[in-house]
């Protein structure tokens, strides 16, 4: 392999050794992202602090022509950051500076392991926030989030990463610095920052990233409604829909997933029940009290158990926080899990969610289902013990049947974690060949080689070697959570 | 090489040469609303559907575009306004077009049909295809079909002027206002000195609101509400201020907006303001083209012209125009495309 070993020989001159890590125990912790049921160990780990230092070793790579994976914080739900196993890593967590927050523009510009939640908390004197809020918001960093375009509780209302960046400066996979879009919301000719984002790292490294603040609203409502079926829960998302209210936020989520966010954080959701509604409005305070009387004669009429408003901020926390842990919670009940984020038409919602039950127990597999009801974002959450021979196979048997239904319906799949590793062979439900071809295309005009994040989204990919691995250590913690 | 275009209310953007070489591809027979779920928030039209039919058949269902498309009355279409990507004072709200776009089925150089995006409000698989084609000019491929995810339409509209008396007072209000949590659907600046602030929402909450507007302003607002409140944001909406030959679009920030409009005051130029001073538009002769475009360079500032007669309708910096070449030869290995 003399090629890698020329790419080590100019790393090393580029970086002092503690930020270049080839020993195995050092590339140990890289081996897998937030889709633990892979591991695959890289060559190398570069840890860059400069945009320099990022751009020196893509150009080294792009010379030598050994992939490399940008990570952040390595909480993809795809298996987007997962290496390649004749490639690097560049990490990129310390490149986590905000530059600069501008209230008067409402932007800031952040490097790309910026974490999420930071950007939110920097802007929060100013009464601005980032509005995409991943589940995993506190760990996840800003070039992941654009790379995937990643999502969150408030999309039907806010959008997805893509609709929050106005401008991104990157680096090629060739080498060459770009810089896309702008500091205004407006920009001419064609929308590269839109395409930069969700595209899977394909095109390169995201550098500088100028992102939109909006303002915090002035008040929030938060009510949770319990229902003895998940049919009557999403009969009342669609009442709230037709009365043409605009909740920041519908989200459902079913009796296993209620049972275990219970257990975890004690949200107060009702144990017996067999669905629970949360319901946030949001806005001016005259415009949320019109809505609030209007939602709460909805719900009154929806066959609910159990109403409950949040009192104060805490409570609405407290509801927020059942929600948001839902799924690392489930994993209490189940050693190993595959999450699923395929979109169905919200009309048939109820539909995919028996289909779901169907398929869960054609294979004889548990799943417990937390959805984005306000954008038919499901969230089947496939339960398998790894440690049993063929379980692994049974519960992506169930993942793959519930993704086809999911484009079945005429949705998506994937609504907001990417395609990654994990979906790559889905594709094709999407999208015509020649829809794929161009794509290839488009990726070989800054990414010739095909060195960064290789094998990843096409369904052709050369597949790293992959091995089993087990839950991500920060979930075992607790710290992050899928959604 | 081809050129697709609507009814050419951005007729700067479609170049007609004289010796033909250009084929026009008119659009505007390819026009109907293929489907509309009010329930699921999307609708899918082909590309030479007028807007205004759109933003009609919307309407019966209390939904609405919320990127408030320009030229709406003059007949523009929806497949040039994505590729114009243009957008209205209603932007503010909720976003622009790119904002709302989901789906596209175009046609490439070599004539294959193609898509990309989806048709649920919700998809991160494959490439954004939709957002590369808002702003594409009618230079990446020949859009035929779009889909969007709408919103529901406010109740009511109300519409607060305040006349701070000059530019910068005005974009200071704008700014505060705009990174206030009232919620206003447009910030509109109109020179020398006036404020145009539009709220949505039910009757009473925009009363209480408007009275927020004015305390958060520290200036009284004159108030207006009703057929002519919604007739002020259509003759904005289609330019009715803009006499001369040509029509800019630049995207700007409010930082820079008091410098350029201070440019612009010296050579007579008329202009108006929009989305809390992201977007400016200048109405002007020819004689002043190349004075702007070179401003707009020296200010790093990016510019497109809509109307008016231009073998070329981008003006000022565009720093992306490598990596745009680079998606153009992805796009169009026959080069039937004008360069972008």
């Amino acid at each position: 392999m003399k090629t890698f070993k020329d790419a080590l020989q100019r790393l090393r001159h580029l970086l002092p050794g503690e930020r270049l890590l080839i020993d195995p125990a050092h590339l140990a912790a890289y081996e897998s992202d937030g889709l633990t049921a892979f591991a695959v160990t890289p060559r190398a780990v570069v840890i860059a602090e400069t945009s320099q230092e990022i751009i020196e070793t893509v150009r080294i790579c792009h010379d030598t022509g050994i992939p490399f994976v940008a990570r952040g914080s390595g909480t993809s739900l795809s298996g987007g950051s997962l290496p390649h196993s004749d490639g690097i890593i560049i990490a990129l967590n310390r490149m986590d500076r905000i530059l600069e927050i501008d209230p008067r523009q409402r932007i800031a510009v952040v490097q790309p392991g910026t974490i999420n939640l930071a950007v939110s908390v920097a802007a929060r004197s100013h009464g601005l926030q980032f509005a995409p809020d991943p589940s995993s918001g506190q760990v996840c960093t800003i070039g992941g989030n654009i790379a995937f375009n990643a999502g969150g509780a408030h999309c039907l209302k806010y959008g997805m990463t893509s609709n929050h960046v106005l401008g991104i400066k990157a680096v090629t996979a060739e080498g060459t610095v770009i810089e896309l879009g702008n500091r205004s919301t407006e920009s001419t000719g064609p929308d590269l920052t839109g395409i930069f984002c969700g595209s899977e790292g394909l095109f390169g490294i995201a550098l500088e990233i100028t992102l939109r603040l909006v303002p915090k609203p002035e008040c929030f409502h938060t009510v949770f409604a319990s229902y003895d079926s998940l049919q009557k829960a999403g009969d009342a998302v669609s009442q709230i829909i037709a009365s043409r209210m605009l909740p920041g936020a519908l989200e459902i989520m079913d009796k296993l997933a209620i049972e275990a966010a219970e257990a975890a954080v004690g949200a107060g959701y009702p144990r017996d029940s067999e669905a629970v509604l949360i319901v946030e409005l949001e806005g001016t305070s005259a415009q949320v009290e019109h809505d609030r009387n209007r939602l709460s004669g909805l719900l009154d009429d929806s066959g609910a158990d159990v109403i409950h408003v949040a009192g104060d901020d805490l409570e609405r926390e407290r509801i927020w926080k059942g929600r948001k842990s839902a799924f690392s919670a489930v994993g209490r009940l189940s050693p190993d899990f595959i999450v699923q984020d395929g979109v169905v038409p919200r009309r048939l919602l109820g539909k995919a969610l028996r289909k779901i039950q169907e398929i869960a127990r054609q294979h004889k597999v548990r799943v417990a289902n937390v959805f984005h009801a306000g954008d038919g974002n499901l969230h089947p959450l496939i339960m398998y013990d790894g440690r049993v021979e063929g379980a692994l196979e049974q519960g992506e048997a169930c993942a793959a049947q519930i993704v086809q239904m999911c484009t079945d319906m005429g949705g998506s799949i994937t609504g907001e974690h990417g395609v990654g590793m994990e979906k790559r062979a889905f594709l094709g439900n999407m999208y015509s060949e020649d829809d794929i071809n161009l794509m290839h295309r488009v990726r070989r005009g800054f990414d010739p080689k095909e060195i960064a994040n290789r094998g990843k989204m096409f369904p052709s990919g050369e597949a790293p070697s992959l091995s089993l691995y087990g839950l991500h250590p920060l979930e075992k913690k607790g710290i992050i959570s899928r959604e | 090489m081809v050129i697709p275009h609507g009814n050419l209310t951005k007729a700067a953007l479609v170049s007609m040469d004289a010796d033909k070489k250009i084929v026009p591809v008119d659009m505007t027979q390819l026009r109907g609303i293929l489907n509309y779920d009010p329930d699921e928030f999307v609708f899918t039209a082909l590309a030479g559907t007028p807007v205004s039919e759109i933003s009609k058949t919307l309407a019966e269902h209390g939904q609405f575009l919320p990127f408030d498309p320009p030229f709406s009355s003059s007949g523009a279409t929806l497949g040039g306004t994505v590729a114009a990507g243009l957008n209205g004072p209603g932007q503010f709200r909720y976003g622009g077009v790119r904002d709302f776009i989901i789906g596209v089925k175009f046609i490439d150089g070599a004539g294959q049909k193609l898509k990309g995006g989806g048709k649920v409000v919700k998809n991160s698989a494959g490439f954004d295809f939709p957002k590369l084609f808002v702003g594409s000019l009618g230079r990446l491929g020949i859009l035929y079909e779009l889909t969007f995810k709408v919103f529901p339409a406010p109740q009511a509209y109300m519409t607060l002027s305040f006349n701070p008396g000059n530019i910068q007072s005005a974009l200071d209000t704008a700014c505060l206002l705009a990174g206030s949590s009232l919620e206003p659907f447009a910030i509109d600046i109109v020179p020398p000195g006036r404020l145009e602030i539009r709220i949505g929402g039910n009757e009473k909450a925009n009363e209480s609101t408007a009275g927020l507007i004015e305390k958060c302003a520290g200036f009284p607002a004159s108030r207006m509400t009703g057929q002519m409140e919604s007739e002020t944001w259509d003759k904005l909406r289609d330019f009715k201020w803009a006499q001369e030959e040509f029509l800019i679009k630049v995207a700007l920030n409010p930082s820079l907006l008091c410098e350029l409009d201070n440019i612009l005051e010296k050579i007579e130029a008329s202009r108006h303001y929009s989305a809390a001073g992201n977007v400016a538009y200048i109405s002007t002769e020819r004689n002043n083209l190349l004075f702007i475009d070179d401003t707009l360079k020296k200010m790093k500032l990016s510019g497109v012209a809509l109307r008016g007669d231009l073998e070329y309708p981008r003006l000022g910096w565009h720093p992306a125009r490598k990596a745009e070449t680079k998606i153009q030869s992805a796009m169009d290995r026959e080069g039937k495309f004008l360069p972008l």
